[in-house]
């Protein structure tokens, strides 16, 4: 439904006339072109439909968010992405400092959606607009994991056993705070200003 | 060697839904065992004399015990609210090791160690619906009567050689009859 209108719209804005039927009656001369066809595109301009249209779904996307329930997110944590939602359990591998029952915010946020809406940041959502938050539950080491390198022909085998540390997060809560349009001009991203 | 052989394969959990409200160490009881006069024991004897005070004050949820045994290897033995007992033998340690070991059996959870087969775990594995083939796709194919001839057709036919020769010879006919039409035109004209 949604994607018809973008459709729509597409195909409102941009109309595409190929040049060969323009220049069919103009020119007897077949010319063999060896590119390939150029089409000429005349440009509308479509600024007030553009800004109805987003609007609107901008509207329906924020009565979504009151009524909804239950929203996942993608957040970026320690060099890898995970999908979660309330009440998730997601281990990190290697070292991080956070210690067991620290709260956290988690601030990479990439996308977050509920039933029948979603929300693509670009690449991070608006850190005011999407809170995350998590409790460190477990730090652990890993089982002893065995690194074996071999290089044949060369006279070289080294082996070592490792156990790196395991973080438990518990993800606590996925929210959408505010309106999705309310953005300020000047956004800022933990020490970054954007 | 090879433990990842015999540790047991599990997904990651908690006992208890800890943290879901708050966060409650799991470690319930440390027992230190240690000898007065040996020294395998001296780094323990440092670390009860130097660090041990502060580390009860700061876990407040376990329950620190003693137990001094005359010529024995020294070793903690750490147990959690899930019933978990885990004997870890300090021999030789120093005090910082002994600091190091004993903060991660008050972090740990009592689950017993296991190869993790995922690195996630979710009770709600989808909220959009999980996908298939067939979502986002047009109705109209439920109502289709199979074989159909139009579904049967490959995606991009590309055209022989024949079919561009033809399309050629007709798009050049029109363009003749259209120079013949101007033609007559301006004969008429004329």
């Amino acid at each position: 439904m949604l994607c018809n209108k973008l459709l729509n719209l597409v195909s409102k804005t941009v109309q595409i006339v190929p040049t060969n039927r323009i220049a069919a009656a103009a020119s007897s001369l077949s010319v063999r072109s060896f590119s390939t066809p150029v089409s000429q595109e005349y440009v509308v301009d479509n600024t007030i439909a553009h800004k109805k249209f987003s609007d609107g779904i901008i509207q329906t996307v924020n009565e979504a968010v009151k009524t909804n329930n239950r929203l996942f997110a993608v957040v970026h944590i320690c060099g890898k992405q995970f999908k979660v939602t309330d009440n998730d359990l997601v281990l990190i591998d290697g070292y991080w400092p956070p210690n067991v029952g620290d709260r956290i915010k988690l601030q990479k946020v990439l996308l977050v959606g509920g039933k029948d809406f979603t929300l693509i940041g670009r690449p991070v959502l608006d850190p005011d607009t999407v809170e995350v938050t998590a409790t460190v539950v477990d730090k652990d080491l890993s089982h002893t994991r065995t690194n074996f390198e071999r290089i044949k022909r060369k006279q070289y085998m080294r082996i070592n056993f490792v156990r790196k540390e395991i973080t438990m997060l518990r993800i606590n809560s996925v929210f959408i705070t505010q309106n999705i349009d309310n953005r300020k001009d000047v956004q800022e991203m933990g020490r970054r200003v954007m | 060697m090879s433990s990842s052989r015999f540790t047991p394969r599990g997904f990651p959990r908690v006992p208890l839904q800890n943290g879901i409200g708050r966060y409650i160490c799991q470690l319930k009881r440390v027992t230190l065992r240690f000898c007065k006069s040996s020294g395998s024991s001296r780094g323990i004897r440092d670390f009860i004399e130097t660090d041990l005070i502060s580390y009860a004050q700061e876990h407040p949820g376990t329950a620190v015990y003693l137990k001094p045994r005359r010529h024995k290897s020294p070793s903690f033995v750490a147990e959690y609210l899930n019933g978990e007992r885990e004997v870890i033998s300090c021999h030789n340690f120093t005090a910082q090791e002994m600091i190091k070991w004993l903060n991660l059996y008050t972090t740990r959870s009592g689950i017993p160690l296991m190869r993790y087969a995922k690195m996630w775990h979710t009770d709600c594995p989808s909220i959009q619906g999980v996908w298939s083939p067939f979502t986002n796709k047009d109705p109209a194919l439920n109502i289709t009567q199979f074989p159909s001839k139009e579904l049967s057709k490959p995606v991009w036919e590309e055209k022989s050689a024949t079919e561009e020769l033809l399309e050629m010879i007709n798009k050049q006919k029109i363009s003749d009859e259209n120079d013949d039409d101007t033609q007559k035109v301006q004969a008429a004209q004329m």
